[in-house]
């Protein structure tokens, strides 16, 4: 049993070593090739990647919005939820290229095309964590607005809203982040303002300085809009508890 | 408030809307798949079955071993990060753990290509490996800290009273207590794995262009376009399969 330990223990001090000698390695290997004439050119297609990431995640957000409601509606019918809950996994874990490949099909092309693979991307990320979001308000304080007499529509709107308020533009911060990042399925359509697949164009052509440009500006993006997000959770979670 | 007795009647109105928008976007889905299986098996007569048959056994061979070097890695640092770290550093590396799930797949693969500079074939395969393993690590590791978080501190506080070390009581009380946990964050790392596209197109595609794997077997990274024939077969047999590993993931080990 004690060999057996010590070799647990070398083992997740190696780990844990390995991961972050990887990480700094990276980082400073990316950092050393980082082209900084290339990052106002990045910025700008980042600006525009993030008007469009952000206009295919407002449009998803009515249908998601429904959806979300639908099964916080039909929560008590187990039926319902189950299935609503496996169809919205499901179109979470089909690779986004798929979605991709039946908007080619459908002949979207450009950056239309884009915003609408896009917004469909993006639909069962938001209806998940809204879903979740609606769920997080409290049974007690639900059951006590309808005992009050209150419709299911003024709970929605004066006990639920309110207490997921937070949660919802944490959701919506986490769903761009996660639109900011495709790449597969605008290869197809040929949109020209993404980022992400600006990155990818630099690193196949070789153009590394641009490629690594591109590539800090997207994580730094990504990381500043989950770091809002977290922020935004754990503050409703630290209004909760008090 | 509403008006009491307009109120029923709005209500009805609205929740259907909201009834009709979900099972309307249900009725798209469902649409859409039926389309795209149907012109799928369409194309697969022009094709033959063996390539694609070929092509997802190399995908799962590729993310099989990106999990292989992944998951002892991911889960030794979950361990690592939730029971042997300092106590004051344990928060940050929760967060950079969290964090590093999140860095789109496009960031590993232009990282792996910088780092390593690969050459032609199967050292070009190797990378794409690493590169997967990257992108999957993060998750089994954001899983597995979630699934450790749920072992009950009297348990780990009973071992201590009975003398053992922590290391033991890590073997001996928490691993058999969540390894189906750990299983399922696994399985949920092969399907990233299984799932990416970008790794493969931007480290094989100009390295190894006909490896055996189904993102070449769609997109041509050349043209950026669909790689006809057999494009459309191999994009929902890539779907299914991708669908069937989340599935075993979230049903068989819950």
């Amino acid at each position: 049993m004690r060999v057996l330990s010590r070799l647990v223990t070398m083992w997740a001090w190696g780990s844990a070593s390995l991961t972050l000698g990887v990480l700094v390695v990276a980082a400073s290997l990316l950092f050393v090739r980082l082209d900084l004439e290339a990052l106002p050119a990045m910025a700008e297609l980042l600006l525009s990647s993030v008007a469009l990431s952000a206009a295919a995640v407002l449009s998803a957000l009515p249908v998601a919005l429904a959806i979300a409601l639908a099964l916080d509606r039909h929560a008590r019918r187990a039926w319902h939820q189950s299935a609503g809950q496996r169809w919205l996994s499901a179109f979470r874990d089909i690779p986004p290229l798929l979605i991709g490949v039946i908007g080619w099909m459908l002949g979207a092309r450009g950056l239309f095309g884009a915003w609408i693979v896009l917004s469909i991307i993006a639909l069962p990320v938001l209806a998940h964590g809204l879903r979740g979001a609606f769920g997080r308000a409290r049974s007690r304080e639900r059951l006590s607005a309808i005992a009050l007499g209150a419709s299911t529509l003024q709970v929605l709107f004066y006990v639920v809203g309110p207490s997921s308020s937070a949660d919802f533009f944490a959701v919506l911060l986490r769903a761009l982040a996660r639109v900011l990042g495709v790449v597969a399925p605008l290869l197809l359509l040929g949109a020209l303002s993404s980022l992400a697949l600006e990155v990818f164009h630099e690193a196949a052509a070789g153009r590394m300085g641009f490629a690594v440009a591109g590539a800090t500006l997207l994580v730094l993006s990504v990381l500043v809009l989950h770091g809002v997000a977290a922020y935004l959770e754990r503050n409703v979670q630290l209004t909760g508890a008090t | 408030m509403m008006d009491r007795t307009s109120r029923p009647r709005r209500e009805r109105w609205l929740w259907g809307l909201v009834d009709g928008i979900s099972v309307g976007a249900l009725g798209c889905a469902v649409v859409a798949s039926l389309f795209l299986v149907g012109a799928a098996a369409f194309d697969a007569l022009s094709t033959s079955f063996l390539g694609v048959a070929t092509s997802v056994l190399g995908t799962l061979g590729l993310s099989t071993l990106a999990l292989l070097v992944a998951a002892p890695v991911a889960i030794g640092t979950a361990l690592w990060a939730r029971w042997l770290a300092p106590v004051r550093l344990r928060p940050t590396f929760l967060w950079l753990i969290s964090l590093l799930g999140d860095v789109p797949p496009v960031v590993w693969a232009v990282s792996a290509l910088v780092v390593l500079q690969p050459k032609e074939g199967v050292e070009a395969y190797f990378l794409a490996v690493l590169a997967l393993g990257a992108v999957a690590a993060p998750s089994i590791a954001a899983r597995g800290l979630r699934v450790f978080e749920t072992v009950s501190p009297s348990r780990m506080l009973a071992a201590y009273a009975l003398g053992a070390s922590q290391a033991e009581a890590v073997i001996g009380v928490v691993l058999p207590a969540v390894w189906r946990g750990l299983a399922r964050a696994i399985l949920v790392g092969f399907s990233r794995a299984f799932a990416d596209t970008v790794i493969v197109l931007l480290l094989l595609g100009p390295l190894w262009i006909d490896a055996p794997v189904l993102p070449l077997r769609v997109v041509d990274p050349t043209l950026s376009e669909l790689a006809l024939p057999g494009a459309l077969a191999a994009a929902v047999v890539w779907g299914l399969v991708a669908l069937a590993i989340s599935m075993l993931a979230r049903r068989v080990l819950r």
